[in-house]
């Protein structure tokens, strides 16, 4: 994008829309050629290359049904950012080329399998954010930008660690992920206890921060205040996934036994998040942050589907994974629409806008009611599996019972989702209007276009969860089939 | 009698037969919602698109041809004993071993909620027409109550309980959106929130009771959880019944989830008459009744819905006594009623609770049409204070109006005399005789209540400013079919006891199986006497007080008044223990752990960080022989770590 200059105003706008695009039918041509019948724990579609052999590393994409949504997702949703960030104005050129910079970081994390390649391309998404936030965000800008960098490489370093211990003390001597996978059985061979609890954790915590589990999310309200509208879609809708994925894929995928050791951990710390994100989603002023906690309490849903150790559980949480994706882009492009027009996002100067804009107050609540888990649409299926799956979870003992209790309080967070999403579809949209907002426009054809397109893969999943689920199902058996008690 | 239509139902097993028209009666409302909800989103920022005609024409024929199929299928049902209709749509979600699959069925109890349904909906749709004349939500307004229909369908003819459950948060969430309709005012707005908030606290309870029963028996659909309860103990069902209750509780408007309703009211009036009258609060009774295998071995919680149940109908004809908007009143009285259904299906009389869903569908329907048909004349002024000799002025509603007060006073031959006095008699001879004594005097406080609002409105002579216009053709009709209904669907279910043919119970027979009725017809006539005379007795009452008054009263005083206007105190009880409590937590949440802990922490962490920093600086001291200290003491470390690790070669390749 650099080799390009041109003083056409929205030149850069198309060959960002254009790039994306592409990257997104190249997506649905894997989607399309993936072959469903294969075994789950096959990479499909595996590129190979020697990278610098003389360390052993190599770069090493591919794709199993647990990636292939993510990358979906993952080209959708930028694509999708490209267009809504139509306005921007200011250094577009450097602007398009860090959020393409951005798709490839995401696109290598969910495809890259090869630990280094895995923790280069981590760090590469993390930079161009840093510059998203700082240079294109609001007045607390700097701040957010510099928080989020800090938890996040904080955390990076632990899992940079981890990688090199893997590396050099397991037998296998390779970061090569589908070596490691296929012989999961003595990858940890010859490490004592401590050693493989202290590289346990130290992914998971790194993985953690970007979930973002509580207590290590307060970065994330920050980073979504102060981001562009566009930035905030990525975020909330690509970039925590990465903190899911990389759980099922390293945690899950080389310590099995010790994620099952830790599921009733899980479960309460998916209930934690689900309900104390949500009460503090009821306590917010700001429309922006309502939604980041929103954020905070749907992927707590993610956190309980894993702690199930079944199917149902999580193949929920990994739908739940792309749901969230989609209905929280779709939050903040609203977010985004009603801030370009008034200018604020503060709850207590907004409301009655429906009268100037009905037709985006009328798309509002039906995302709204997407979030709240409404049937129907994609929320529905994902929470309806991942309370099934974690009530008949597949634990033993008291275990069983903790888990069933967490998921029991965890439901109690539909009614308080209810309360926070409802209430701000209020605050923002219904009641009198104030009458300075009385010159505003209704949402443009851009936008509509975007969450039309967003709004539609809701209601397919919904109705038809088949569609992303049979991707799904394979590798999520897989991913189970390692564990200890449940083998498949 | 009764051993006879017994035999017949042993000899006519039960026969299913596939039909595609089935899915279609619940398919036509849905896809008549994404007709008009698009038509609505597209057209309402450029305020023009298809006339009102249209939409209407389009928006009641999805309806009716849904009312049309479901009595095809109903008739051919009557025709053959013990057959069933099935449409099996395929698997919804497969995952592994665990596979949900989408279907319906209609059974005698699912056939005649739907002929019921969609004949009242068909109804109403039509009155809408009138009604909702010049809004500018038109489109958007049938968009809903067709895609409030199709939920309502679902629920009702799913073959599992999973759809059931998708159509029960499907009908919750079309109730949020019409009772906020006029989003506008905050008020409104604020009491669709509040409703479907009230709901999901339901939801919750049921939603837990459906992950129960699948563990339990592994079982979605109800065949499979009939068969797969046979041997649980009666401790685990009763907690699944449990659960299941508190959505019931939620979605039928019942102690102590009842709050949402009365404000329910700030929706157009044909969605009361529709959701929050006719169908959608009868859910939780069609629940327990299809889950009746359940409900009839859990005693405890049967009675617990028994008292529940009689507890909510006096209080909430208590309070319609002193409201003064036509709709509250109606609203309580609705309440009332479904706490009549509850003592029903709670002391096992199915039948009756059902036969009280049916004919309450009619009369309250036609009230609240009738409500609305005033509220429309008058302009929408809703104050029963300033209506009054509207007899002349609106004389189909009158007629309709009337009916259907004397038939939920419970005045024999109309409908809800029937109904009532079933359910009264099935507590009687339960032995529930606190319960039959609450509902007694339940059932006079309603005769008073409700003839004190057809005085108010109708009576004496006209109180209020507004000019009356007349009523139109397409209200008329409606009203005029489900006051008939108010006066002849009680005949369906005579009293048994006295030798008369109850067909509803012989045709829900098939569904519950054979209810033995045995008693004393002597002792049967004299309960119905008691129940008449104290009926009569609220209506004379309120003649005495309301028939000729020529200005508002003043409104009561007193403590058990103000009681009474407080609702006894439920909204702000709540207020108090739980709406704020739960934002104060989250603001403390907020700005303690968040702000104090969590930031403050990492705030602290920079902090010693610095320290640290500026301590270590002190080392840097510009002095050679200070530096030639650290660098043998480096040399010594490393040296030492060399012998003693043998570093393995990092660049090993």
């Amino acid at each position: 994008m650099a080799l390009f200059k041109s003083n056409r105003a929205h030149f850069y706008h198309w060959l960002a829309a254009f790039w994306s695009g592409l990257t997104l039918i190249l997506s649905l041509v894997l989607l399309s050629r993936y072959d469903l019948n294969a075994a789950g724990n096959a990479f499909q579609f595996v590129d190979r290359l020697p990278w610098m052999p003389q360390f052993n590393l190599q770069y090493q994409v591919g794709v199993d049904g647990l990636s292939l949504p993510m990358v979906l997702l993952t080209s959708l949703i930028v694509c999708i950012a490209v267009f809504v960030s139509w306005q921007t104005q200011e250094r577009s050129r450097l602007y398009f080329a860090m959020l393409l910079i951005m798709e490839t970081g995401v696109l290598g994390v969910f495809t890259s399998l090869d630990l280094f390649l895995f923790f280069v391309m981590w760090e590469l998404e993390l930079i161009p954010m840093y510059f998203l936030i700082g240079i294109w965000g609001g007045p607390r800008r700097e701040y957010a930008a510099i928080k989020f960098i800090l938890y996040t490489l904080l955390a990076s370093t632990l899992m940079f660690m981890c990688f090199l211990a893997i590396y050099f003390l397991s037998p296998l001597q390779t970061f090569d992920v589908i070596t490691l996978l296929q012989n999961q059985n003595n990858l940890l061979a010859g490490m004592g206890r401590p050693l493989q609890i202290a590289l346990f954790l130290s992914l998971f915590i790194c993985f953690a921060v970007k979930l973002p589990v509580v207590p290590l999310h307060t970065w994330l309200p920050d980073a979504h205040v102060e981001a562009p509208t566009a930035i905030s879609v990525i975020l909330a809708g690509v970039l925590l996934k990465m903190g899911a994925y990389g759980m099922l894929r390293f945690n899950l995928g080389f310590f099995p036994d010790m994620m099952y050791w830790m599921a009733v951990a899980l479960a309460v710390l998916g209930m934690i998040n689900i309900l104390y994100g949500a009460l503090l989603a009821l306590a917010q002023t700001d429309m922006k942050r309502v939604i980041a906690y929103s954020s905070v309490s749907h992927m707590g849903f993610v956190l309980l589907g894993l702690a199930a150790f079944n199917p149902i559980g999580l193949n929920g949480a990994i739908l739940q994974m792309f749901t969230h994706g989609t209905i929280t882009a779709l939050l903040f492009i609203f977010v985004g629409v009603v801030y370009d027009r008034t200018h604020t996002r503060d709850l207590a100067q907004l409301g009655g806008l429906s009268q100037r804009m009905p037709l985006a107050a009328g798309l509002f609540v039906i995302t709204a009611l997407a979030a709240v888990g409404a049937p129907g649409m994609s929320g529905f299926v994902s929470e309806f599996l991942i309370f099934t799956g974690t009530y008949g979870n597949s634990l033993e003992g008291l275990n069983h019972f903790l888990i069933q209790g967490a998921t029991i309080a965890s439901a109690l967070g539909i009614i308080l989702a209810a309360a926070y999403t409802l209430w701000l579809v209020r605050r923002v949209f219904f009641g009198p209007m104030a009458e300075r907002w009385q010159e505003l426009s209704d949402i443009n054809s851009t936008e509509l276009v975007t969450v039309t397109v967003l709004m539609i893969l809701v209601f397919v999943l919904g109705i038809y969860p088949a569609l992303l689920v049979d991707y799904i199902n394979p590798a999520s058996e897989h991913l189970l089939s390692w564990l200890p008690k449940v083998g498949g | 009698m009764f051993t006879t239509i017994a035999d017949l139902h042993q000899t006519t097993p039960i026969s299913s037969q596939s039909s595609l028209l089935l899915s279609l009666i619940v398919l036509l409302p849905i896809l008549g919602a994404l007709i008009l909800g698009s038509m609505a989103l597209w057209s309402q920022p450029r305020e023009q698109g298809l006339s009102e005609k249209m939409l209407g024409a389009l928006g009641t024929l999805t309806p009716a041809l849904s009312a049309l199929l479901a009595l095809y299928l109903f008739a051919q049902q009557l025709g053959q004993p013990g057959l069933q209709w099935t449409a099996n749509l395929g698997t919804w979600i497969k995952v592994s071993l665990f596979e949900l699959s989408f279907g319906f069925m209609m059974d005698p109890l699912s056939g005649l909620m739907t002929v019921m349904i969609t004949c009242i909906g068909t109804l109403i749709h039509l009155f809408s027409i009138s009604y909702m004349h010049g809004d500018r939500g038109f489109a958007r307004y049938f968009a809903c109550l067709n895609l409030f229909l199709g939920a309502m369908l679902l629920l009702i003819l799913s073959d599992n309980i999973v759809g059931l459950f998708v159509g029960w948060e499907g009908v919750g969430v079309c109730s949020f959106l019409l009772i906020g309709f006029w989003f506008s005012d905050a008020q409104k707005a604020g009491a669709g929130t509040k409703a479907f908030v009230a709901n999901r606290v339901g939801d919750f309870g049921f939603l837990l009771g459906i992950l129960f029963l699948f563990l339990e028996t592994s079982h979605f659909d109800f065949a499979g959880l009939q068969a797969g309860l046979a041997e649980t103990p009666e401790s685990r069902l009763a907690v699944i019944a449990f659960l299941l209750l508190i959505g019931a509780l939620g979605k039928s408007a019942q102690i102590p989830l009842h709050v949402w309703l009365p404000d329910a009211m700030a929706g157009p009036t044909p969605v009361s008459a529709l959701i929050h009258a006719a169908t959608m609060v009868t859910a939780g009774v069609y629940m327990i009744a299809r889950l009746h295998f359940i409900y009839s071995q859990t005693p405890s919680i049967s009675l617990l819905i028994v008292l529940i149940g009689a507890l909510t109908a006096l209080m909430a004809a208590s309070i319609a006594l002193v409201q003064n908007d036509i709709k509250k009143v109606l609203a309580y009285s609705t309440v009332s009623q479904l706490g009549y259904m509850f003592m029903a299906v709670g002391a096992g009389a199915y039948v009756a609770g059902i036969f009280h869903v049916f004919t309450h569908a009619f009369f309250k329907a036609a009230l609240f049409l009738g409500a609305g048909a005033i509220i429309h004349a008058l302009h929408h002024e809703q104050d029963l204070m300033k209506m009054g000799g509207l007899r002349k002025k609106l004389p189909i509603t009158h007629l309709s109006m009337l009916i259907s007060c004397l038939a939920i006073a419970g005045i024999p031959p109309f409908a809800g005399f029937f109904s009532k006095d079933e359910i009264l008699w099935s507590l009687w001879n339960e032995g529930l005789y606190l319960f039959w004594g609450m509902g007694l005097l339940t059932a006079g406080l309603t005769a008073f209540y409700m003839f004190r609002l057809y005085f108010l409105a109708f009576g004496s002579s006209y109180r209020g400013q507004a000019e009356i216009s007349a009523e139109p053709l397409l209200m008329k009709l409606p009203l005029l079919v489900l006051g008939a209904g108010a006066v002849l669907s009680g005949f369906l279910g005579l009293p048994a006891v006295l030798g008369l043919p109850n067909w509803m119970e012989h045709w829900l027979s098939q569904v519950f199986g054979a209810h033995h009725v045995a008693g004393n017809m002597g002792l049967a006539l004299m309960l119905m006497g008691v129940s008449v005379l104290v009926a009569s007795a609220g209506i004379l009452v309120a003649l005495k007080k309301y028939a000729r008054l020529q200005s508002a009263p003043a409104a009561a005083t007193g403590p058990l008044a103000n009681m009474l206007h407080q609702k006894y105190g439920f909204d702000l009880l709540y207020d108090a223990v739980l709406v704020r409590p739960l934002r104060r937590m989250g603001t403390l949440g907020w700005q303690i752990v968040e702000r104090l802990m969590i930031d403050g922490a990492i705030t602290f962490g920079l902090w010693a960080y610095k320290v640290a920093a500026l301590m270590l600086r002190q080392l840097q001291t510009g002095s050679i022989r200070a530096y030639g200290h650290y660098l043998l003491l480096g040399l010594t470390a490393l040296a030492y770590l060399y012998f003693t690790l043998h570093l393995p070669g990092v660049f090993r390749p």
